[in-house]
């Protein structure tokens, strides 16, 4: 059943558990990034491709995971009311 | 603060990364994301405890349903990391995209619901309510322009106000719902289908015989289940494995090169 009251954020929520959660989406999402480019280091790494071809995958991928991870942090700043940012509270 | 050093066997490329106190908090210049960078701190020790799963799970669907508004695609990266955090509102995610209308007006009676019972406590709140609602119109007009037009002027920014929600969100959501159809046909349907079509077509010229296929029929989910099979002694073989999946999310199968003699 469809419900916009689903997607939209708790009224509830202060200010500081709105910045608790974005604190918690920051750092897992920092890990989550720094993890994806240790793998592809790895895979950089024991790839019997030759140097060119390899480091052209290897910076496409971080290019791609790091693109991914601030535009879905981003997202998360908006929807925690933009913590630290220059939010219109109403 | 520690620091550690990173490198590969080769030593072809490093990394060094510095593990600062508890206290450290993302560098945020006012009105502006924070940046992930390599350096970032990803120790969630010490911060403050987050709220109620409920309470996290809706602030969850909202970052992806502005995520998916706005890229006009679901990544399963995306999925895995959010679901990690608290359990996600798919199906509600996918009602709203499918329904904008009924979504907003299911929002409208309960908020006017809640906004009754309170104005009948207290008089002056109404008159606040109202207030509030007309500033997050202007907000909405500012922020989306045209594009959100046909909702912005259909009450979508009272429901907002009334829900509580400002700012740049306020105009992505409202964007997201007015473009709710593109993305429907992105995620759903014809656009999402043709350009993938025109892809494949592209890369397997050479290979007759090449199709998803759907296991049961498909009910619209926002992830999928794509199933490839092994060894097939029949055609049959490349749905069959696959009927164990029946609630959930949407399965299909994978047909690569069935029209072989061998397996007519």
């Amino acid at each position: 059943m469809s419900d916009f009251s689903k997607v939209t954020p708790p009224k509830e929520l202060s200010s500081t558990e709105q910045s608790a959660i974005f604190q918690h989406i920051f750092r897992r999402l920092a890990a989550s990034r720094n993890t994806a480019e240790l793998y592809a280091l790895a895979e950089y790494t024991l790839s019997n491709l030759t140097n060119e071809k390899k480091s052209l995958i290897h910076d496409a991928f971080v290019r791609d995971v790091n693109r991914w991870a601030q535009n879905l942090l981003q997202h998360a700043w908006l929807a925690c009311d933009e913590p630290g940012g220059g939010a219109l509270s109403l | 603060m520690l620091g550690w050093l990173v490198m590969n066997r080769a030593g072809v490329r490093c990394r060094y990364k510095l593990q600062h106190d508890q206290n450290f908090t993302p560098r945020v210049h006012p009105g502006a994301v924070p940046e992930l960078t390599p350096l970032s701190d990803t120790s969630t020790v010490g911060l403050q405890p987050l709220p109620s799963h409920a309470d996290l799970s809706k602030v969850l669907n909202t970052v992806l349903f502005l995520n998916i508004t706005t890229r006009k695609a679901y990544s399963s990266r995306t999925r895995a990391f959010l679901s990690a955090l608290a359990p996600l509102d798919e199906s509600a995610i996918a009602a709203t995209l499918k329904d904008p209308d009924h979504a907003l007006r299911e929002a409208e009676r309960k908020t006017t619901q809640a906004k009754q019972e309170a104005s009948e406590q207290s008089r002056t709140l109404r008159n606040v309510g109202i207030g509030l609602s007309a500033v997050a119109g202007g907000v909405l007009i500012g922020v989306t322009g045209g594009l959100a037009a046909p909702l912005v002027g259909a009450g979508v920014t009272s429901i907002l106000g009334w829900l509580g929600v400002g700012g740049t969100a306020a105009g992505l959501l409202a964007s997201g719902l007015a473009s709710s159809s593109v993305v429907c046909g992105a995620l759903f349907g014809a656009y999402g289908s043709k350009r993938s079509a025109e892809t494949v077509g592209r890369y397997l010229r050479e290979v007759n015989d090449l199709a998803i296929v759907p296991v049961h029929k498909p009910r619209n989910t926002l992830a999928v289940r794509l199933c490839v099979s092994g060894w097939l002694d029949s055609p049959e073989d490349v749905i069959a494995p696959w009927t164990v999946f029946g609630d959930g999310e949407d399965t299909f199968a994978l047909q690569w090169v069935c029209a072989t003699p061998s397996l007519k």
